[in-house]
């Protein structure tokens, strides 16, 4: 840098002396142009073939010849073009003032720092560094409560904010946001009786506290990390047996409130943390560091031993694709994805860009050279002695095994030659016509059972790893084609980003070293308190799941073409003040709750309506529809079926004949919360679809809000929810010994309130018609089926369905 | 070009045009939709089109696996001649250089049919009976050789999943004509799902809205349909759900999104008694039944799925795509029964859906596709299988203003090859859409940050050749 400097005085003082100082070419004449000509002609894509970007590309010039010819500005096409407004076409010209300056920076020899230089793919102007969100966060920026920003914004426009919603409308509200989960029936009464002034925080710590909670804000995390158990790509869509060691692992960040830095380390790094492989058996730190790095294996990963060489391209290459869009939309809320095949239309993000953090990636997933499949990309999470100990015992019994699959094998061959549809049949046309191949069949399958029963699974997990410290060199793919490499690029992170104060720089590794440092490098670059993006887009998010809203509407797009805050200095106070915090997010959640911008009622004011229709000012907390897993989770919650064990392995999903794909047990068993239910890409469960549940095919950033009768139908006439319905209606029948008591405590179990005098009435008589219509039944009977039909009800209202 | 931000999507469902037209108007009218503050709004309601249609709706019968072109459509008689040599240079096998065979004639002849004098083979006699109702593409293209990736590409514009189906991106530029019915149904085969299952009627990335509807012309029809319990006691149920709706309503006077719900339940409600009426195949007078051979051992399932394609059609269903399981015509072995096979169970149910709704006057603006993800290789793979073939295949439309009684394109004396008029699965996607008055440049959906298209970013022609 120094030397540089240098050079450039001397090349300045070789020139003759004038009285003015000489323009140049990076300090004069490039923001000039990039003012009025950077929009055509520079990047891969500029106009003419004229790139204005250096010295030498308008030396070159485009098609119609070089630009200018230094020392003869009369005779150059830049002036000429400019001069007579041909240049910049559709005006406005350029003032005399900028044409003189171009004539005499070319009249003296158009002077530059770098005057060889050749512009590099893309094009990011010194505009396009000063975008709001590209700044650093600076800790000395204004702080100030939520309330005072939201009321100075809404004083503008003579708005305010509504009072403090009801009690009970509030405990559901927080209940619902923080846990994902009704409040119960003894919270209720306890948050009611509970007079004292701080009643409403002591409720908030202790949903705060509860593993409720993490199960819920996971769910968050996971839709955009593009959490799966499956593979993805083909039909065949293979499990993933222990892809849910990394959903444990989110679970149990968000619980312990881990600091969000660090849960970017582990996530983005976890493997460069320690030296992992020279443990025999990994502590328990490592093997959760380890687990937090299967954030980089979510995506799409269909690589297999029997691919054919020219499918790497689509396969291989997808999952580095599909993984660095991930990361840029998650944590960097970036839209890398395309400037895969040319800079970005719209943003400051050239495809050097692109490629830059490619290579940050892509010492652990490599594309190219021998490819290690998928599902042998793991670490067995055991010490040798064990892992010893299972491949002794599992060796014999896996020639067991394998001999009681040939034996089945050849049997069906056997049967099907004698069958009348040949080796078309199936296993059930067989076992239908042939009694002794069915019971044969059954017989073997039985003892291949109990043999598979001994046979001991060491748990593994699934993780991303550098292989060595020497990965191929990352090419920009010309068009985005893997077949088509151009320049070599060096791990970096977008220049637009260079405003960070810290920069990423890789660290130089030894020979011979396991890992290259370039992610935990490019974690820490991340994670430094002032990057840009970091803790504003990850607030950001937290306020979404609020308010439904973010400051920033568009949760993975905080560039250019992203949409504007709302309250930009309180977007800038709350990340500010996450990061002083120590990156906690449950103190970011608590103080979101307790403001009085979240503790007002959902009440229409007619100013309101008229100033700011769509509410984005917040002069009201606007209603919104329960997610996917809230709706199925406070189902089995009211119906006192919910199973709260956490962690471990997927609850497998079952197809029904009906072509419906539900939880397994569904209807027989309590159910477990939806986060824990297996995530299959071409099977998605279908009443959390219905309900908006992403198909995972790369993330989602933002889930849809619909309303369509296919949802309807569900609650209507679902067999799930007539079955919660049942046990719901079982539970006050059981609890309670009256009906008026029966139908208050339903209210409170459903809807967190009382019902009023008109609606106890009105329950009270369809009960006693509801009675006639199931006359044949026995009485016990009769009072499940009129309870269940009126808890059904209750089920599909709107107020179940949204939070006030 | 201007570039549509990620900003709410207001003007398409205002709220001064809902108030404009009373409450009530607008519970009907917004039926189904999404109206969370700030996010897009999307609806099912009729749209205009871009430009009057020819089309109204659309019966896709898919045939998953690919179908054999030089067994069905496209005559190969030099083929035939040089059956059994080996290829020369240039031809390949294009799934796996290993299992490159010799040239494989057809074993079926081939007929002209009707005025047009098109030739088809003996596997279709149905089929032939329309060749003047019918436009027959000889030079299709595809991008994949794997059953997956083409499926993808022919149902959602691109090989790779996710995307929305066909039917969906339909239903979101032109909404439906009946609110009681949906507006994208997938008819499944009773024996199972297609290759790539629910992904083939998928609304991928576009709100589960326009999402195809699974229904059965057997069993349960749509799932959730019939209420739980007694009906008196459900409709008492219903009713007094509704109407604490209503209450919570007055409270919430301005939540759209609380209107559109209390919309899609009057809705589903309809549902109920509409898609039962709808489903209802024993409502068909014997006559029905027997065009559509609903009785018949091979052909009586097909029937079925059509006769029931033909009813929701008829109601007005924007888009109906019919599904087989498996993927019937992915013939490696045994090429010569297997085609036999899968035409004695489809050529007689497509006859009759077209014999149906041109007696309906139906065909003038329905528009019928009847195609697969790729065709075959002309050479044989193993002893008497084709393999999968993406250089030259067919497929053909019918009705809603396509050319009637045409052939379109051709492939090189050998079947390999498209050679004339090459119509690539982009150019079919534009053609489709056009028919349905659906500029492809202008139908776009903001997903990501991009303004997607069914065609994505490829060159894709209408294809003017097949416009009647």
């Amino acid at each position: 840098m120094g030397c540089g400097l240098r050079l450039l005085g001397l090349a300045l003082v070789a020139l003759p002396l004038v009285a003015a100082p000489l323009p140049q070419f990076e300090k004069d004449v490039l923001p000039l142009l990039e003012a009025k000509c950077a929009k055509c002609h520079a990047g891969s894509e500029a106009q003419g073939g004229l790139d204005i970007r250096t010295r030498a590309s308008l030396l070159k010039g485009g098609k119609t010849g070089p630009s200018f010819f230094s020392g003869e500005p009369d005779q150059s096409l830049l002036i000429a073009r400019i001069r007579t407004g041909q240049m910049p076409p559709g005006g406005p010209k350029l003032d005399d003032a900028s044409i003189e300056l171009l004539r005499k920076w070319i009249e003296v020899g158009a002077p530059a720092a770098r005057p060889d230089a050749l512009p590099v793919s893309g094009h990011i102007s010194e505009k396009d560094r000063k975008h709001w969100a590209f700044q650093p966060l600076r800790q000395s920026t204004a702080r100030g409560s939520i309330d005072s920003f939201v009321v100075a914004a809404l004083r503008k426009k003579g708005l305010s904010m509504n009072p403090e919603a009801g009690r009970a409308a509030l405990l559901r509200r927080v209940a619902f946001d923080l846990t994902g989960l009704p409040p119960g029936p003894e919270l209720i009464e306890k948050f009611l009786a509970d007079r004292r002034p701080d009643a409403y925080e002591r409720i908030v710590d202790e949903l705060l506290a509860s593993p409720r909670y993490g199960e819920r804000w996971a769910r968050q995390w996971l839709d955009i990390a593009g959490y799966a158990d499956s593979e993805g790509v083909l039909d065949a869509d293979v499990v993933r047996p222990n892809s849910w060691r990394y959903r444990d692992y989110v679970i149990r960040a968000f619980n312990s409130d881990k600091p969000y830095d660090q849960f970017l380390r582990e996530q983005i790094a976890g493997d460069e943390l320690s030296e992992y492989w020279k443990h025999d058996g990994l502590p328990r730190e490592v093997a959760e560091q380890l687990a937090a790095t299967g954030f980089l294996r979510t995506a799409v990963d269909a690589t297999r031993e029997d691919f054919l060489p020219k499918d790497f391209a689509e396969y291989q290459w997808r999952t580095l694709f599909d993984t660095e869009q991930i990361l840029a939309s998650s944590v960097l809320g970036m839209t890398m994805q395309c400037s895969r095949c040319h800079d970005h239309k719209y943003e400051p993000i050239t495809q050097r860009d692109y490629y830059g953090l490619q290579a940050v990636l892509a010492s652990a997933i490599r594309p190219t050279g021998p490819v290690l499949p998928t599902y042998k990309r793991i670490v067995v999470d055991a010490t040798k002695a064990d892992q010893r100990l299972a491949e002794e015992n599992n060796k014999p019994l896996e020639a067991v095994a394998k001999a009681l699959r040939d034996l089945q094998n050849a049997r069906r061959t056997q049967f099907r030659a004698r069958h009348s549809n040949k080796d078309k049949s199936t296993e059930d046309e067989l076992k239908a016509a042939f009694p002794e191949y069915a019971a044969r069949a059954a017989e073997t399958v039985k003892e291949l059972a109990e043999v598979n029963a001994k046979i001991i699974a060491l748990p593994t997990i699934r993780m991303l790893n550098d292989i060595d410290s020497a990965p191929p060199p990352t090419y920009v793919l010309r068009r985005g084609d893997p077949l088509n490499p151009g320049e070599i690029v060096q791990p970096a992170v977008p220049d637009v980003l260079s405003l960070a104060p810290r920069p990423y720089v890789v660290p130089t590794v030894e020979a011979g070293a396991k890992t290259t440092g370039r992610r935990l490098a490019f974690a820490e670059w991340l994670t430094q308190p002032e990057h840009p993006l970091t803790a504003r887009v990850m607030v950001n998010r937290i306020w979404a799941g609020h308010f439904g809203n973010g400051i920033v509407a568009s949760l993975d797009n905080f560039g250019k073409s992203g949409t504007a805050p709302t309250h930009p200095e309180l977007l800038d106070s709350l990340a500010a003040e996450f990061v002083a915090d120590g990156w906690s997010l449950k103190r970011l959640h608590k103080r979101i709750v307790m403001s009085a911008t979240y503790r007002q009622s959902g009440a229409a004011r007619a100013d309101g309506l008229a100033a700011d229709p769509e509410n984005t000012l917040l002069w009201r907390m606007a209603p919104r529809r329960l997610e996917a897993e809230a709706v199925r989770d406070s189902l089995l919650a009211v119906a006192g079926r919910l199973d709260a064990t956490m962690f471990g392995e997927p609850v497998k999903t079952v197809t029904k004949t009906s072509g419906e794909v539900v939880p397994e047990k569904e209807l027989e068993a309590a159910g477990r919360r939806s986060v824990y239910q297996l995530v299959r890409r071409n099977t998605p469960q279908s009443l959390l679809n219905v309900f908006d549940a992403p198909v995972m095919e790369i993330n989602c950033a933002r889930r849809a809000s619909t309303t369509s009768a296919t949802q309807a139908l569900a609650l209507m006439n679902g067999e799930f929810v007539t079955a919660q319905a049942e046990h719901f209606a079982r539970r006050i029948l059981e609890g309670v010994s009256d009906d008026a008591g029966r139908v208050r405590q339903a209210f409170r179990i459903a809807l967190a309130r009382d019902p009023s005098a008109a609606e106890m009435d009105r329950l009270l008589t369809f009960a006693r018609t509801q009675e006639g219509f199931y006359k044949d039944l026995s009485e016990a009977e009769r009072r499940v089926r009129v309870f269940r039909d009126l808890c059904q009800a209750l089920l599909g209202t709107n107020e179940f369905i949204y939070l006030d | 070009m201007s570039h549509v931000l990620r900003t709410p999507i207001r003007g398409l469902l205002s709220r001064r045009d809902l108030f404009r037209g009373g409450l009530h108007a607008s519970v009907a009218g917004m039926a189904l939709g999404s109206l969370l503050q700030g996010a897009p709004r999307f609806d099912l309601l009729p749209k205009q089109p871009h430009f009057p249609a020819r089309a109204k709706r659309v019966i896709l019968l898919f045939q998953n696996g690919g179908p054999s072109q030089m067994d069905l459509f496209d005559p190969k008689p030099l083929l035939k001649k040089h059956h059994g040599e080996k290829p020369g240079e240039g031809f390949i096998n294009t799934v796996d250089i290993k299992k490159t065979g010799t040239w494989m004639g057809s074993p079926f002849s081939f007929a002209k049919q009707g005025q047009c004098g098109m030739e088809l083979s003996e596997l279709l006699p149905g089929l032939a009976r329309h060749a003047d109702d019918i436009t027959l593409v000889r030079s299709m293209v595809s991008e994949h050789s794997n059953h997956e990736q083409a499926i993808w590409y022919f149902n959602t514009g691109l090989t790779t999943p996710g995307r929305p189906a066909m039917g969906s991106w339909v239903t979101y530029g032109l909404g439906t004509e009946n609110q009681n019915l949906p507006a994208f149904a997938a008819i499944m085969h009773p024996k199972g799902l297609p290759v790539d299952g629910a992904r083939n009627y998928s609304s991928g990335w576009m709100p589960p809205l326009y999402q195809g509807m699974a229904m059965r012309a057997e069993g349960t029809p749509v799932l959730n349909l019939k209420p739980s319990g007694p009906g008196d006691a459900a409709a008492a149920r219903f009713a007094l759900m509704q109407q604490m709706n209503r209450e919570h309503l007055t409270g919430h006077a301005d939540q759209l999104a609380l209107e559109a719900r209390i919309a899609s339940y009057e809705l589903a409600a309809r549902m109920q008694l509409a898609a039962s009426e709808a489903l209802d195949l024993t409502k068909e007078p014997a006559s029905m039944h027997a065009l559509y051979q609903t009785d018949d051992a091979e052909a009586g399932i097909h029937g079925r799925q059509l006769l029931l394609a033909r009813r929701l059609a008829e109601r007005g269903v924007r888009f109906v795509q019919v599904l087989l399981n498996g993927q019937p015509w992915d013939t490696h072995q045994k090429n010569e029964a297997g085609n036999r096979e899968v035409a004695r169970r489809t050529d007689g149910p497509a006859a009759a859906l077209l014999t149906d709704l041109k007696q309906r006057g139906l065909l003038d603006d329905t528009l019928v596709i009847w195609g697969g993800e790729f065709g075959r290789t002309p050479m044989a793979e193993g002893a008497d299988g084709r393999d999968h073939h993406k250089f030259g295949f067919s497929l053909w439309v019918a009705g809603g203003g396509a050319k009637r009684g045409c052939v379109y394109g051709a492939t090189d004396d050998f079947g390999y090859h498209a050679t004339e008029n090459r119509v690539t699965m982009a150019d079919f996607h534009a053609t489709v859409l056009h028919l349905l008055g659906l500029d492809f440049e202008r139908l776009s959906f903001h997903h990501d940050t991009r303004d997607e298209k069914l065609t994505d970013v490829r060159k894709a022609q209408v294809v003017r050749g097949i416009l009647g």
